[in-house]
């Protein structure tokens, strides 16, 4: 920030940091006294340590790599398709009447019971991974989407509608920007899902991302990396949640209730 | 009705257009011969008959339920009369059309949009220094790069005003446009309409249940009741004059015993 930060400001960016950099430092000197096992829970710096080495030898990147290749075309795929099931339904009531109770009924299936039907159908393939992260994420995205556009001020579609806007028109204009709030709400919802789909079909069935790699330290009673991979995982979620805020910030600079409640973020 | 009646009306009842002298061209007239309109079971007039005088301004006043958001719906060419015929310029409405505007109670923008996309919705060539010449005339020209949601109520219905007034109309329809606004602002944007009106000339038609705001802003006034025309009355005092004018003061009293 271009402006030189007060006192209080100061206060008010580090008090949320205070609890993890005491229990941090607690950690480290409960493992290098031996009060905790090195098998339970390795030190911070025995973490760093192999974060530092996977780093080096390439492991990490690849894994990484591998794992985010995978969520970004099961959320591009299910999440392209669930919109699309969400614009025509909410569009033609009669796709609606024809689909949406069915989507409701598979809606209802935890997607991770049929981990054993995908591995039957893909084997352990990379499809089966991006075929679980899709399903994941089709339905957060499919019921938000239409939902958005079930919840747009018909007197704005009327108006759109009295001011000649062609059908296109009437839906780049007035209806998926009066869905875009929800669409959004799915997508963080969504994306949270993708992330812990993933988690489980790597740790179940495959040879690569970081899922595997944690798997594969556990073989070896290497917790180090194994608490590596659950702080990867918990960062590159971070990381997918705040390009979502910035999105929503980018995309929702009209909404007054979300400038509301960006200026609370910020602050 | 001929024409030459349709046209020789307003003559005699507004004298007020004098010093406008709108455009002869600038509004449309406007006719419904015996419509009739339900709902399912529910009746909202079964004969109704009103004519509007091309630049004519009438306010037509009655309760909730009278129907009279029906009959504006019905000119626009948002609803369908069951029965009986609406013309504007002497052609069956058949559905929305151009060069009819609406002025809903609610501004009905588009929060997505700024003010100047707003005013320009319908786009087409040179929209954006149309719009801009309509904020202007509406008192707006310096807010066109605002959100909709940092101005006032009565600034949004202005935005709402000018995006009406973009290209011309030539009938201007009005449901309770003013009704959500206070006092002050009502006083405001009813100066507003009558500079407006003067200046653009067209048909104006005003729905309402503010008999004074009426009797402030049309030529005419008309009471439905029961689905029917029940008062029909020429204003004939001159704009500047309504504040003081007893006749004005007789007309109001005996309109709220008739509504």
């Amino acid at each position: 920030m271009p402006k030189p930060l007060s006192r209080r400001a100061i206060l008010d960016h580090a008090l949320p940091w205070l609890l993890p950099v005491l229990l941090v430092v607690f950690w480290e000197l409960g493992a290098r006294s031996g009060v905790i096992s090195a098998r339970i829970l390795p030190a911070p710096s025995a973490v760093a340590l192999a974060f530092w080495l996977n780093l080096e030898n390439g492991a990490l990147v690849h894994h990484t790599l591998i794992s985010t290749e995978r969520a970004f075309y099961g959320l591009v795929i299910g999440g392209g398709l669930g919109f699309v099931l969400g614009v025509i339904n909410g569009a033609l009531p009669i796709a609606e009447k024809l689909t949406d109770s069915s989507l409701q009924m598979l809606r209802n299936v935890p997607h991770l019971a049929i981990i054993p039907l995908v591995i039957l159908w893909f084997g352990i393939d990379e499809s089966a991974k991006i075929f679980l992260v899709a399903i994941g994420v089709l339905f957060p995205i499919y019921l938000n989407t239409f939902h958005g556009i079930r919840m747009v001020d018909r007197g704005l579609i009327e108006m759109g509608r009295i001011y000649g806007l062609s059908p296109f028109a009437l839906y780049v204009r007035v209806i998926l920007p009066g869905a875009l709030p929800s669409i959004l709400v799915g997508l963080r919802y969504a994306l949270g899902i993708m992330w812990l789909t993933l988690i489980v079909a790597e740790t179940i069935s495959a040879q690569s991302g970081i899922g595997y790699m944690t798997m594969n330290a556990r073989e070896f009673l290497q917790t180090d990396v194994v608490l590596l991979g659950i702080i990867i995982y918990a960062l590159l979620g971070k990381l997918a949640d705040m390009a979502t805020r910035w999105l929503e910030h980018r995309a929702l600079a009209w909404h007054p209730s979300f400038q509301a409640a960006a200026v609370a973020m910020a602050a | 009705m001929n024409r030459a009646a349709l046209q020789a009306e307003p003559k005699g009842i507004v004298p007020v257009t004098e010093a406008a002298a709108p455009r002869p061209d600038a509004g449309v007239g406007i006719r419904i011969v015996q419509a009739a309109k339900a709902f399912g079971d529910r009746v909202v007039f079964q004969d109704l008959s009103l004519e509007v005088a091309p630049g004519e301004f009438v306010a037509v006043v009655g309760r909730s339920g009278c129907g009279k958001t029906t009959l504006l719906r019905m000119i626009a060419g948002l609803e369908t009369a069951d029965a009986g015929r609406i013309e504007i310029a002497r052609k069956p409405v058949s559905g929305l059309r151009g060069d009819v505007r609406l002025l809903f109670q609610e501004p009905r923008l588009l929060p997505w949009h700024r003010v100047i996309s707003n005013v320009g919705i319908a786009r087409g060539p040179d929209w954006r220094a149309l719009a801009q010449g309509a904020l202007v005339d509406v008192g707006l020209g310096d807010r066109a790069g605002d959100w909709p949601a940092v101005l006032s109520g009565g600034q949004r219905q202005r935005v709402a005003l000018a995006r009406a007034l973009v290209r011309h109309p030539k009938a201007l329809l009005m449901d309770e446009p003013f009704g959500a606004l206070d006092a002050l602002t009502r006083a405001e944007m009813h100066k507003l309409l009558i500079r407006i009106r003067r200046e653009y000339g067209f048909t104006a038609v005003l729905i309402t249940h503010d008999v004074r705001e009426a009797l402030t802003l049309a030529d005419r006034i008309v009471v439905l009741r029961d689905g029917a025309v029940a008062v029909d009355e020429p204003i004939n005092v001159p704009l500047e004059l309504r504040g003081t004018s007893p006749r004005l003061r007789h007309l109001e009293h005996r309109i709220l015993t008739e509504v």
